[in-house]
């Protein structure tokens, strides 16, 4: 994270009303300001994510996620409009970031995570949200956000339920330690409701917020999870694994 | 004794339901109730649940709202209800 920067006359007009909160204030948002945030998937998890980070005020957001709009898309990623069907992805996130933030610096990557280029990406930010739709995808950042000590939130969804935890490398389990192994029987194309997505993507912004500002209780160690279809909602312990194959082993950040 | 059976997401729709309760003599472990479980719904749940007998390292199992891993040696108690969460990576 940079040094945190005071805020503008503008800023202190836009971001009023959150300073109010209790525990964040002027210097929360000057926090926010500051911070470098990467969002793996634009999708309609992702979507809402970076969307609810950019009215919050960070201060940059790479946004990764490769591919052009398709109809089946639009019933949840509300980054993308109809007009930018057949176009890609990425670029209608960036365009409708910068029109709710003209401040905000957006690096925009037309790709999705992959081997080749997961440890640039985890480099340059102080703080990463996953909402990838492959454990493949999920798996390598977890490794790289291991290995640079880049807190990570884990948030995912299937039909009318959502899973949500903040790793901490070194503290809290991290992916590997909860899903050593490839799961059985995932698929890349799932049942989702835009506002189930949106739900957990909302959630996942709140946890970002709160540890970049330094305030507030983060699902460390703990899984939250909710099922919309009863409105049940549960916060679990969980546990690291001693043999875990990313985090229990000490990592030399520079090994490829 | 009478256990709580919960399963989430994927397990969920191959069981065919979010929870049921199960009668289980005194003594009966997590990975009794769990090879049970899979006997008793048949194939689809099986092939998600276990491998070799075990279960699917990726499953997460909670005896109420606590982790617990399927190496320990955990005898289940009257009322307990245990969550099979199926990994899920929806965006």
């Amino acid at each position: 994270m940079g040094s945190p920067e005071s805020l503008t006359d503008t800023e202190r007009a836009v971001y009023e009303w959150q300073m109010w909160v209790p525990g964040f204030g002027e210097t929360g948002q000057e926090r926010l300001k500051a911070s470098s945030v990467l969002v793996s998937r634009c999708g309609g998890l992702g979507s809402v994510v970076a969307y609810e980070l950019a009215a919050a005020g960070i201060g940059r957001l790479v946004i990764a996620h490769g591919g052009n709009l398709e109809p089946g898309d639009l019933n949840r990623q509300l980054l993308m409009t109809h007009d930018w069907l057949g176009k890609p992805r990425v670029e209608s996130a960036e365009r409708r970031l910068k029109e709710l933030n003209p401040r905000l610096e957006v690096v925009a990557v037309n790709s999705n995570v992959n081997q080749h280029n997961a440890a640039e990406l985890a480099d340059q930010v102080d703080l990463i949200v996953d909402c990838a739709p492959l454990f493949e995808e999920r798996f390598l950042m977890n490794r790289e956000a291991v290995r640079r000590r880049v807190p990570l939130v884990e948030c995912a969804m299937y039909e009318l339920e959502v899973q949500l935890t903040t790793i901490i490398p070194g503290r809290t389990p991290c992916l590997a330690c909860l899903h050593p192994e490839q799961p059985t029987g995932w698929k890349r194309e799932f049942p989702v409701f835009g506002a189930v997505s949106g739900t957990v993507g909302c959630l996942a912004a709140m946890e970002a917020v709160k540890l970049l500002a330094g305030f507030g209780q983060p699902l460390l160690g703990e899984l939250l999870t909710a099922d919309l279809r009863d409105m049940t909602v549960r916060k679990r312990s969980l546990r690291r694994r001693e043999n875990c194959d990313v985090c229990s082993v000490p990592v030399d950040p520079k090994s490829p | 004794m009478q256990i709580t059976l919960e399963y989430t997401a994927q397990l969920k729709r191959a069981s065919g339901t979010a929870d049921e309760e199960i009668d289980v003599p005194e003594g009966t472990t997590l990975q009794e109730l769990l090879r049970h479980a899979a006997e008793r719904h048949g194939e689809e749940l099986e092939a998600l649940l276990l491998r070799d007998q075990d279960c699917h390292p990726s499953i997460l199992i909670f005896v109420g709202n606590d982790q617990v891993h399927w190496e320990t040696r955990r005898p289940l108690q009257d009322h307990d209800r245990v969550t099979l969460l199926s990994p899920i990576s929806g965006g």
